[in-house]
């Protein structure tokens, strides 16, 4: 597993007190998201394309049978490099609310455990290009900004099928010639 | 609601109707003119409708069936345009709708108000078209009269949950009433003070009154209330013939026992309906003393009222005891002692602390007042009253009672609290009610009740809190009493309205002080001025509902009555309720009853409610079944047992709990059940139905103790009904009593009536004739992760097959590479001896896990079945239809998933097949048939399928009237009617808006159903075929696939893509022949079979770059969803294989064409195609181009 970064390990502190995240990095940017969100971590493998869909969804994969949306976060969250893909990648699966969701990301940390009253509102303006609604908080890591993803935000339906339905109507009006 | 699993599926159906809807709604604003759009919001709406009436969840139903309405003339219009207007109120239904099934699924119970709603969707609808239903026509006239106290009025309906019908209805209905029976009322006056001809003439105009009355309840589903009116009509008509013939001494008796008996029995019933809201807390323990003084008052009053009409000695002893002037001192005396002590002693004290000491002597002054008037007029009409005793007597005994109600009003010179104080003990008091309509005194008091109780709360708040906020408090209390005062003012309660006035200038003044930061007054304030006024007001009001005339006789001046004609249908009230004691005693016992539920509330035990609830359902299930039975076998013995066992086992536990209401009903449920098992009264349809809606609030009842520990549906209206079925001369109290004995002789001895209540139910436990079923019900979700688990295990089985491969590789390699002999891999061997033998078991027990755990998934089709049988009764009710239904293979087997998907269509089959197919009696007869019509519901397996047919044997499909329809609809045209086969023509009634009913009703005839069912079954990769024989019988047959989760399915490819289409939907396959492609305005059409089949690149529809242009190398799929076809062209056919459908994540498959993926034996991903979804994106992409 990658390591860029170090850890700033807390030994055994308090459960009580801290959470465990678990980081990643996207351009160079770190993200994280609480431990118990996650399924587990795959490296990449081939998705299947589905037509139509939203262009942040990358496709499905079949992880043991069981057919997985893949979400590439950088689409989603329409950050500044949006498109700048990067070899090697690795994936997220993240267990949202019973919804279970891959994530495209470049690289992954060790776990982290940071205190919860370290974690603070996101500031309002944007940070690193990407609206400051999906973020539920940030923390500073070895003096490393680290930003806490809402992912039940980042997969609410309506809001996926809102961007759906503006793709759905680019795409149509995009298709003048018939066949 | 009737159950909470179905609650679950009918919200999860809503929600996704609703979101159909939404989207259509849309696409709608895009494009109103075009007709499929409004068709399927038709459809969406019809099933929300079908599934809520089933489930009795009034107000979706209620809002659901208006949005049809108003879609079905939006459908039947010539301007094809829909106006944004209707699509305004469409979408603001849909969102009403919405919030209902949020508030069900939160609190298992509606919330949002829908009349607004329901009634601006009425205005626009009739506004643009002429409605066809009369009735709401002239209900809609009425209303901007009232508009004002409708709001209110629906306001306090509201609250009242047990309204069988809609408020908005019901207060048309009353509206209706209250102005025939005033209309009545004023007739009644004419026939006592007329000739003959004049009389015949009065009569036909009752006639006339009564009659939109009749049809009104008819409307309103009030069958026992519609009776009524029919008897009174032939009653009035009978004696119209009489008096015509010259009978003379009819029509004053006629007129005390039918007219005003069934006017003040009308009267009694509809203001109680809404009496009976619970009340608040403070007003209970005075309408409780009220309740004591009723009982009291009640007493004498049979002794005054009861002999007098026909006595005529008796009348003139009251009179002559009145004429003299020294009783008249005493009985004023008597009037002003008696309201001391009666009435709450401090209620006389609190008014003379806010009016001063004068209010007592004008008191008496008011009350000598009247009576001195009411002598003399009395003296002066006593001449004709003995001339015909018989007719005015009762009506001058009592209308003078109204006068000096009026009088006092009149002369309002005293405040209104010292008349109403005097009312209190004086026989007027009714009146006061009466003088403006109970309507509207009704809402009065509700609103009196509601600000009441929150100025007293206020007041304790008043008593904690500090400085700041008291003053908050105090304004919002002023505040409240305004609206008193506005309201009093609205009655036209002078008095009342000056009183609250005063109020608040009291507290506009304690308001000043505390501002001034004076403080001590506040508690002597609080309790002299805020409190006593309140109980005031308190005490006046419930007694003016419950108190009885007191012997104030005296003769009316008959001048006035024509002003006060509303108030002497009280009148009739009063002499009825003299001449049936019987029946006062009935309606006290009842309206103590309600009290004490009010005030009882506090359930024993909390700890054993939930028992009882489980019990208590458990009863109730087996008594539905019982129940249906005994329709069916019209009262067998046994089964009329069983049914009496449950009720009275779910009584005893009631009664022993303190659940009031239950055990109230469940008692008078019994004393009905005992009679029929006495034969006293015969099994009936209308029995068995009052019985069902007893079963029916009994299980709501228990839904409101589960949810929140008290019982809230009320159940004084359908006791009554009992109490009228069961006959009020039984003594019930007794012949429960005896059955009990009967029932439980020797185990009643030496025990007390509890246990005697409680054995009962432990013997039905132990005789348990049926073998209960050993189910456990598990979230199907549990069930779906045992599924995942599984699927990991047969991973791993592969894992395992794969190490045993290599260990075998291992074994071979060494024995060759390394020419070990065998002895000195003995070790290897055995161990890979014991790794295979490991795995092979392994291998078993997983496939068997497999096997067992998609079985798990598979449900009895009793499940679906089971629910049909109310379903047919219900419908079945209000037709003049006898209908038996018969289940056959009810323990076929199917996937769940199948099982909740063919639930609607089969809903709506059987509804057609009461509704349109089964003929009435007579006409069954007339055709020869047996009187009762058979559906027959039955289900196989046929391979990989299940067979569901539905068989009828009513009268089948008109042909000749479906080709005419259809003709008429623009569904067909002429020449195509011709060439189709029967079978094809049968089909047609499955195309939306397609209906052979000539009228709509409420059950169905809106041609919405078959659509549905044949789109529900699309969805499931079912068929649907249709066999009548005219006249004789009419066959369903819906064949659908054992389970959802394995199709048979064509693969093909497009470009780089591997897509999977379901083998169900595709008719055949063709290679492209270029020369049969042509293109119409712009989309690629192929003859096909002399019809033309519009084809779909899919590369283009999936914007798949890559696929392939040349259309001589590609192939064609024809798919079809029955209606619609479409020819699919791919690059390539990669063969048939049964797939796996694996589900994709909802925000991917919704509406994306696809309805899931499957895994390809190589472990790569191919989607499914959603042939019907794919045709509606094709058909939009084209609308939109």
């Amino acid at each position: 597993m990658g390591e860029p970064y170090p850890i700033q390990e807390m030994d055994q502190e308090d459960n009580d007190g801290s959470m465990q995240l678990v980081g990643f990095v996207i351009d160079n940017e770190l993200f994280g998201v609480d431990i118990l969100m996650v399924q587990e971590i795959i490296r990449e493998m081939p998705f299947t394309p589905i037509p139509n869909s939203p262009d942040f969804i990358e496709g499905v994969i079949n992880l043991r049978g069981n057919i997985i949306p893949v979400i590439d976060l950088r689409r989603r969250l329409n950050t500044t490099s949006a498109g700048t893909p990067v070899e090697n990648i690795w994936i997220i699966i993240l267990n949202i609310n019973n919804r279970v969701a891959g994530f495209i990301v470049d690289s992954v940390t060790k776990v982290l455990r940071v205190a919860t009253e370290n974690i603070k509102p996101p500031p309002d303006i944007v940070v690193s290009g990407l609206q400051s609604q999906y973020i539920t908080g940030v923390c500073r890591i070895d003096e490393r900004l680290l930003i806490l993803l809402d992912f039940n935000r980042i997969l609410l339906v309506d809001e996926i099928k809102k961007l759906r339905g503006l793709n759905d109507d680019t795409l149509i009006n995009s298709q003048d010639d018939p066949n | 609601m009737v159950d909470l699993s179905l609650l679950q599926d009918f919200l999860a159906e809503t929600v996704e109707y609703l979101e159909e809807m939404e989207e259509s709604l849309l696409r709608m604003k895009a494009d109103p003119g075009n007709r499929t759009i409004l068709d399927d919001i038709f459809r969406s709406v019809h099933t929300i409708k079908g599934a809520a009436e089933y489930l009795g969840i009034e107000r979706i139903s209620e809002l659901s069936r208006t949005i049809e309405d108003l879609l079905y003339h939006q459908l039947h219009r010539n301007d094809i345009k829909v106006s944004p207007e209707v699509i305004d109120l469409l979408s603001a239904g849909r969102e009403r709708i919405r919030q209902l099934t949020e508030n069900l699924a939160q609190t298992q119970e509606e919330q949002v108000e829908i009349d607004d709603l329901i009634e601006s969707i009425r205005v626009v609808d009739t506004t643009s078209h002429i409605s066809e239903e009369v009735d709401r026509m002239a209900a809609e006239k009425d209303k901007p009269e009232i508009a004002a106290v409708n709001s209110d009025q629906t306001a306090n309906l509201e609250d009242d949950e047990d309204e069988e019908t809609d408020e908005e209805l019901f207060t048309i209905f009353l509206e209706q009433m209250e102005e025939n029976l005033n209309a009545l009322q004023s007739q009644i006056t004419v026939l006592v003070n007329s000739d003959k001809d004049e009389q015949a003439a009065a009569l036909d105009v009752c006639l006339t009154r009564i009659e939109p009355l009749r049809a009104s309840a008819n409307y309103m589903g009030y069958r026992q209330l519609t009776t009524f009116y029919e008897n009174w009509k032939e009653r009035i008509q009978e004696v119209k013939e009489e008096v015509l013939t010259d009978k003379r001494g009819v029509i004053t008796p006629f007129i005390e026992e039918c007219m005003e008996s069934n006017l003040a029995a009308l009267i009694s019933r509809f203001p109680r309906l809404k009496i009976s809201e619970p009340s608040t807390r403070p007003i209970s323990d005075t309408s409780a003393s009220a309740e004591s003084e009723d009982h009291s008052a009640s007493d004498d009053f049979p002794d005054i009222l009861s002999g007098s009409p026909p006595d005529d000695g008796k009348t003139k002893d009251i009179l002559d005891e009145y004429a003299d002037p020294g009783t008249l001192d005493e009985a004023s005396d008597a009037l002003v002692s008696r309201e001391k002590s009666a009435a709450d002693a401090g209620l006389f004290e609190q008014l003379s602390w806010s009016f001063d000491s004068r209010i007592k002597q004008n008191a008496a002054k008011t009350s000598t007042e009247n009576l001195t008037e009411i002598e003399s007029e009395l003296f002066s009409d006593s001449a004709p009253a003995s001339v015909e005793p018989g007719a005015t007597a009762p009506e001058t005994l009592i209308a003078p009672v109204e006068i000096s109600a009026t009088h006092e009003d009149t002369y309002a010179t005293e405040d209104e609290e010292l008349t109403v104080a005097i009312k209190t003990e004086s026989p007027i008091t009714d009146d006061f009610e009466e003088e403006n309509d109970a309507e509207l005194f009704t809402i009065f008091k509700e609103q009196l009740k509601e600000e009441l109780s929150l100025l007293q709360t206020q007041i304790e708040a008043l008593k904690k809190a500090d400085k700041s906020t008291r003053i908050e408090l105090l304004n919002s209390c002023r505040e409240k009493i305004d609206r008193l005062a506005s309201s009093a003012n609205y009655m036209g309660y002078v008095q009342l309205n000056a009183f609250y006035e005063t109020w608040l200038t009291e507290i506009s003044v304690a308001e000043t002080r505390l501002k001034n930061q004076e403080e001590g007054f506040l508690p002597d304030f609080l309790k002299e001025c805020m409190q006593a006024h309140i109980s005031s007001i308190l005490k006046i009001f419930p007694e003016i509902t419950l108190s009885i005339p007191e012997p104030e006789v005296g003769d009316p001046a008959c001048k006035m009555e024509d002003e006060i004609s509303a108030t002497s249908t009280d009148t009739a009230a009063e002499i009825e309720t003299a001449e049936k004691p019987d029946r006062l005693n009935d309606k006290e016992a009842e309206t103590g009853d309600r009290l004490e539920t009010e005030q009882q509330l506090s359930i024993t035990d909390l700890s054993m409610l939930p028992d009882f609830i489980n019990e208590t359902r458990e009863h109730l299930e087996e008594m539905e079944e019982n129940l249906l039975l005994l329709d069916a076998n019209s009262g067998k013995r046994e089964t009329l047992d069983d049914v009496f066992r449950s009720v009275h086992t779910i009584k005893g536990a009631a009664e022993y709990l303190g659940v009031e209401r239950i055990a109230k009903l469940t008692h008078n449920l019994e004393n009905l059940l005992y009679q029929l098992r006495q034969n006293k009264l015969n099994v009936s349809r209308e029995i068995t139905a009052l019985i069902m809606e007893a079963w029916d609030r009994i299980s709501l009842l228990t839904d409101d103790l589960e949810q929140n520990q008290s019982e809230q549906a009320l159940i004084d209206d359908l006791l009554e009904r009992i109490l009228t079925v069961s006959g009020a001369e039984q003594t019930p109290q007794l012949t429960a009593e005896e059955a009990l004995k009967r029932e439980n002789t020797a185990l009643l001895q030496g025990s007390d009536r509890r246990e005697s209540n409680q054995n009962p139910r432990r013997q039905s436990d132990q005789s348990g004739e049926k073998t209960i079923k050993q189910s456990i019900r598990v979230d199907a979700g549990k069930i779906d992760a045992l599924m995942n688990q599984v699927g990991e295990l047969v991973v791993s089985r592969a894992g395992f097959a794969q190490l045993l491969n290599e260990m075998r590789g291992l074994q071979l390699d060494l024995k060759q590479r390394f020419k070990l002999d065998t002895r000195e891999i003995r070790h290897l061997n055995s161990m890979t001896a014991r790794l295979h033998e490991a795995t092979t078991l392994f291998d078993k027990v997983t496939n068997e896990l497999q096997e067992e755990v998609m079985k798990v998934r598979m449900l009895p089709i009793s499940q679906l079945f089971n629910r049909y049988p109310r379903l047919v009764f219900d419908l079945v009710r209000d037709t003049g239809k006898q209908v038996q239904l018969d289940i056959h293979g009810a323990d076929t087997e199917l996937d769940k998933m199948v099982i909740e998907e063919i639930s609607d269509p089969l809903i709506h089959i059987i509804r057609n097949a009461v509704d349109h197919g089964i003929e009435t009696t007579s006409e069954r007869l007339k055709k020869g048939k047996p009187e009762t019509g058979t559906i027959k519901l039955e289900a196989y397996h046929e391979g990989n399928h299940v067979v569901i047919e539905i068989t009828d044997d009513g009268r089948g499909l008109d042909i000749e009237q479906i080709k005419e329809k259809a003709l008429a609809g623009k569904f067909v045209s002429r020449g195509e009617l011709e060439q189709m086969s029967t079978q094809e023509i049968t089909g047609l009634i499955m195309k939306p808006g397609f209906s052979t009913a000539a009228t709509v009703t409420h059950i169905s005839g809106r041609g919405v159903g078959m659509d549905v069912v044949k789109k529900n079954l699309e969805k499931l990769n079912g068929t649907i075929e249709i066999d009548t024989t005219p006249g004789i019988a009419m066959r369903i047959r819906i064949k659908i696939p054992l389970t959802l989760a394995i199709i048979p399915a064509l693969r093909v490819k497009v470009g780089s893509g591997l897509f999977t289409i379901p083998l169900s939907t595709v008719e055949e396959t063709l290679r492209v022949d270029p020369e049969q492609i042509s293109t119409i305005e712009g989309a690629k059409v192929m003859s096909f079979r002399e019809n033309t089949l519009p084809l779909v690149n899919m590369s283009d529809l999936f914007n798949l770059q890559e696929g392939s242009v040349d259309l001589e190398h590609s192939f064609v799929v024809v798919v079809s969803t029955g209606m619609k076809r479409m020819g699919l062209v791919v690059d390539d056919l990669l063969g048939q294989e049964e797939v796996v459908i694996k589900p994709l994540a909802d925000y991917i498959q919704e509406k994306s064409g696809f309805s899931g993926a499957t895994i390809l034996g190589d472990g790569r991903i191919s989607l499914i195609l959603d042939v019907y979804e794919l045709i509606n994106l094709s058909i939009k992409r084209n609308l939109k181009k």
